[in-house]
């Protein structure tokens, strides 16, 4: 139990995150337009997420190396290249979205988004360049916590639970475009591309031994679980109150407003609360995993306990990609339906050459030794890899024409 | 690159360049990397490895074969190579450039940090009449080296030129002042030690920051380079985590041998992170003074009685006779080490009490041993710290005291004379010196 403790952290951490204000929209979404009807999806939506995450935790102990380094030495300068240039326009699409989060969820108390988006930045800006990875860990932990906060608003909502064991057990499938459309977008947020970076490197920065790869797994698992009970609260919180009602919504915000007259005040404030947790975690999360893996690959000196002037590319990165988020959200009118769309389709392109690149990867003898996948994991990884890039390629497709 | 820049050729400009046969004239094949001989000052040119059209595994063709070389176009070479003529094979100490360099990590030994390489200058030398000879010179890890291996540096130069009126400038490291992290030889797969000798100049804190930064493999043929002293004092800067990380995948001995080198109290703090049995292991490999030393520092507070007690001792059952319990006594004289004490036990080994030898010697043949024997006895356990043994034998002045597991069964013995080794080293040295 004591090693766990001290492996715990990066799978939980990457879990949570995973749940961010984009999620949380597509959760909602999903829960209103149908109910309890997308419910299943959770299912390989975990398994998808379960094998891709263990993957990047036993790449990271193994090699003690990241994985855009990992993808740099093994492909590359170009390749690696242009997967980092596409990942920098999605992670600032997504730290745009995660600002919009907290305006939306704080609007929900009253806040000026003028106020309130501008403080969060700062706050997160403060806590990141200034504070160190020991104390931030805790934070977002702590965060991870809050995140709970789903099943309050979800009990409080009082759902019709014979139907949501029904819809779980026995999955009705439609073969609509927007019923589609929205399971895609489903098992699109569970595994984002930026997820595999961010865990494998801070699996690296715990300095986790071989010996106690055992515990990173069910601090990997625990992750993944934490991942789809919220989902599964905020699908059934949105679902039992606003499908019911035949109220359809757009926004993770309107989720929180709209719950007010059905479930009471306390259950739309919990939730506002709820989306306003994960967007500053994901906010501060982003943006940096993001300056992280760049600097990582084209050698800049990166890391939270350097220095400013030890590591200005690092920081400056960081600070870049806040700052033309929080420009994006504070112009008014902002075109935000189309960044959220662009920023799915980016990281639909991106996933597959990543997930790619990974199998490769793991497969190779002199880089991973004895811990090659096995034929199992290769099985569950290669099917993985491929109903994801099945996916992708649909959203894409369906997206763009 | 302009036109009076000649002297100089970058790595990436060789690298898939097609190669013509001197014969035939016609394209045989394309490069796919460059051996070079690392004894000199700089790395000498010393073969290209090429992808031959026919054939699936790159060939080693050895540069004094080459016969033509048009750099940014194309090279000649006598291929294939004539078996008669004493053709120079690839030696051990030949490294291959693109494998041991692009892309990978290198350690800058005058800026003490990690850079990545994006590209190789080479000089090319045409001193030598017939073939120009190459060298290794400088480690490009600017910009402007990511940007020539993108492919965007004749787009971007001429615009940075036009705005800033200058052009981008090179950063480049000379050769001697980096360190690779691994080396792969001509003969592919295989990992050499790196040459570690730039490394000396670099403060262990400095470079335990670069070792904390690198992966687990590099790391671990970096420290297997370098001398156990300085390996000592760079894991010594290294977070305790680290430490273990990096002894997980080094053999006991080396680890040993760097052990060795590491000041008292980092040693016994370290060696007691790791499992009894490992550390038992890594003693083996140390010498006795510093072995004992290590003992005289942890045994108080860290090493168990399991460590030092005795298995052979004297046992006997509950049921047995007075005579037959003497009698056994007699036949094992010659293996136990102390004869005054005979624990009883029941079937399962679990200790049940003790009966001294003058006690038999003075009880009736025919009586049981639990008749006359002592049940309420002190015991330590296995696990139990020396301290609170020392403390046991210092109260109680007992002969010795049974080691017990959890399960209360007994495992050995402390005699007051092991007692008196474990706590008092120095007596017992100065008392054999």
């Amino acid at each position: 139990m004591l090693i766990f403790l001290s492996v715990i952290g990066p799978g939980i951490i990457t879990g949570s995150v995973d749940n961010d204000a984009g999620g949380i929209t597509t959760y909602s979404v999903a829960g209103a337009n149908y109910g309890y009807r997308l419910l299943w999806t959770l299912l390989p939506s975990f398994i998808a997420l379960l094998t891709v995450q263990e993957m990047n935790a036993r790449m990271g102990i193994v090699t003690g190396k990241g994985l855009a380094d990992l993808i740099r030495e093994n492909f590359g300068v170009r390749i690696t290249f242009y997967i980092f240039a596409f990942l920098l326009v999605a992670d600032i699409g997504n730290t745009a979205t995660e600002f919009a989060g907290v305006a939306g969820s704080l609007m929900v108390f009253n806040v000026d988004k003028n106020i309130s988006v501008p403080l969060a930045a700062i706050a997160v800006w403060i806590l990141v360049v200034k504070g160190d990875y020991k104390i931030s860990e805790k934070v977002f932990l702590l965060f991870s916590v809050f995140l709970l906060s789903y099943i309050v608003s979800a009990i409080l909502a009082k759902p019709d639970w014979g139907e949501i064991g029904k819809a779980m057990l026995k999955p009705e499938i439609q073969m609509d475009n927007a019923y589609i459309l929205t399971m895609l977008g489903l098992v699109g947020t569970t595994v984002a591309p930026w997820m595999q970076f961010y865990m494998q490197s801070s699996v690296i920065e715990k300095g986790i031994k071989i010996a106690d790869y055992k515990y990173t797994i069910w601090d990997v698992v625990v992750g993944c679980i934490v991942t789809v009970v919220v989902a599964f609260f905020i699908i059934v919180s949105c679902a039992a109150t606003l499908h019911v009602n035949g109220v359809t919504i757009n926004e993770a915000k309107d989720a929180a407003l709209s719950l007010k007259p059905f479930a009471g005040a306390l259950a739309g404030e919990v939730f506002a609360f709820g989306l306003f947790v994960a967007s500053v975690f994901s906010a501060a999360i982003l943006p940096l995993a993001a300056s992280f893996y760049i600097c990582e690959a084209f050698g800049f000196e990166a890391g939270i306990n350097k220095k400013f002037s030890k590591a200005p590319q690092f920081y400056s990165l960081f600070t870049f990609i806040i700052l033309i988020a929080v420009g994006i959200i504070l112009i008014p009118n902002a075109p935000l339906i189309a960044i959220t769309l662009w920023t799915q389709v980016l990281n639909a392109i991106l996933l597959p050459v990543v997930l790619i690149c990974m199998m490769i990867i793991i497969n190779k003898e002199e880089i991973m030794g004895e811990y090659v996948n096995k034929r199992y994991q290769n099985i569950i990884g290669w099917a993985t890899s491929g109903i994801l890039i099945t996916l992708s390629a649909i959203l894409i497709f369906s997206e763009l024409l | 690159m302009s036109g009076d820049n000649f002297n100089f050729i970058f790595l990436s400009e060789i690298l898939h360049l097609p190669l013509f046969s001197a014969a035939t004239g016609k394209k045989i094949g394309r490069i796919v990397d460059l051996a070079a001989r690392t004894s000199h000052v700089y790395p000498k040119i010393t073969a290209l490895i090429a992808q031959m059209n026919s054939g699936s595994e790159p060939v080693y063709i050895a540069w004094p074969h080459v016969r033509l070389t048009v750099f940014k176009n194309h090279v000649t070479v006598e291929y294939p190579l004539d078996h008669d003529e004493t053709s120079p094979g690839a030696a051990e100490s030949e490294i291959l450039l693109k494998k041991t360099f692009l892309d990978k990590q290198i350690i800058s030994t005058s800026g003490y940090k990690l850079v990545r390489v994006n590209d190789l200058q080479l000089l090319i030398d045409n001193s030598s009449k017939d073939n120009p000879n190459l060298w290794l010179v400088h480690i490009d890890v600017g910009f402007k080296g990511l940007l020539r291996r993108l492919g965007w540096l004749n787009f971007i130069n001429p615009v940075f030129h036009w705005l800033f009126a200058r052009d981008i400038i090179d950063k480049f490291l000379t050769w001697k002042n980096v360190q690779p992290t691994t080396a792969t030889n001509v003969h592919g797969s295989v990992i050499m030690k790196a040459d570690s000798s730039k490394l000396s100049a670099i403060h262990p804190a400095d470079l335990a920051d670069i070792l904390e930064d690198l992966g687990t493999d590099e790391r671990i043929s970096l420290l297997e380079s370098i001398s156990p002293l300085t390996a000592a004092a760079t894991l010594q800067e290294m977070p305790m985590s680290l430490r273990l990380q990096i002894a997980e995948s080094l053999d006991n001995e080396k680890l040993a041998g760097i052990i060795a080198e590491m000041q008292m109290d980092e040693t016994v703090d370290f060696l007691s992170e790791f499992p009894p049995e490992k550390r038992e292991a890594l003693l083996s490999f140390l010498t006795q003074e510093r072995v004992a030393e290590i003992k005289d520092l942890t045994q108080l507070s860290s090493f168990s009685v399991g460590s030092i007690m005795n298995t052979s001792f004297l046992t006997a059952k509950q049921t047995q006779s007075v005579r037959d319990v003497l009698k056994q006594v007699k036949t094992d004289t010659k293996h136990a080490e102390l004869l005054y004490y005979i624990y009883i036990v029941d079937d399962e080994e679990h200790l049940q009490g003790l009966v001294t030898l003058r006690q038999l010697l003075a009880a009736k043949g025919t009586l049981p041993v639990s008749e006359i024997m002592r049940s309420a006895i002190v015991s330590v356990k296995i696990d139990s710290s020396i301290k609170r043994m020392a403390q046991l034998f210092f109260k109680y002045k007992f002969e010795a005291i049974p080691v017990v597991d959890d399960d209360d069964k007994l495992q050995g013995i402390i005699t007051m004379g092991d007692a008196l080794d474990a706590v008092f080293p120095e007596v017992k040295e100065a008392a054999e010196g």
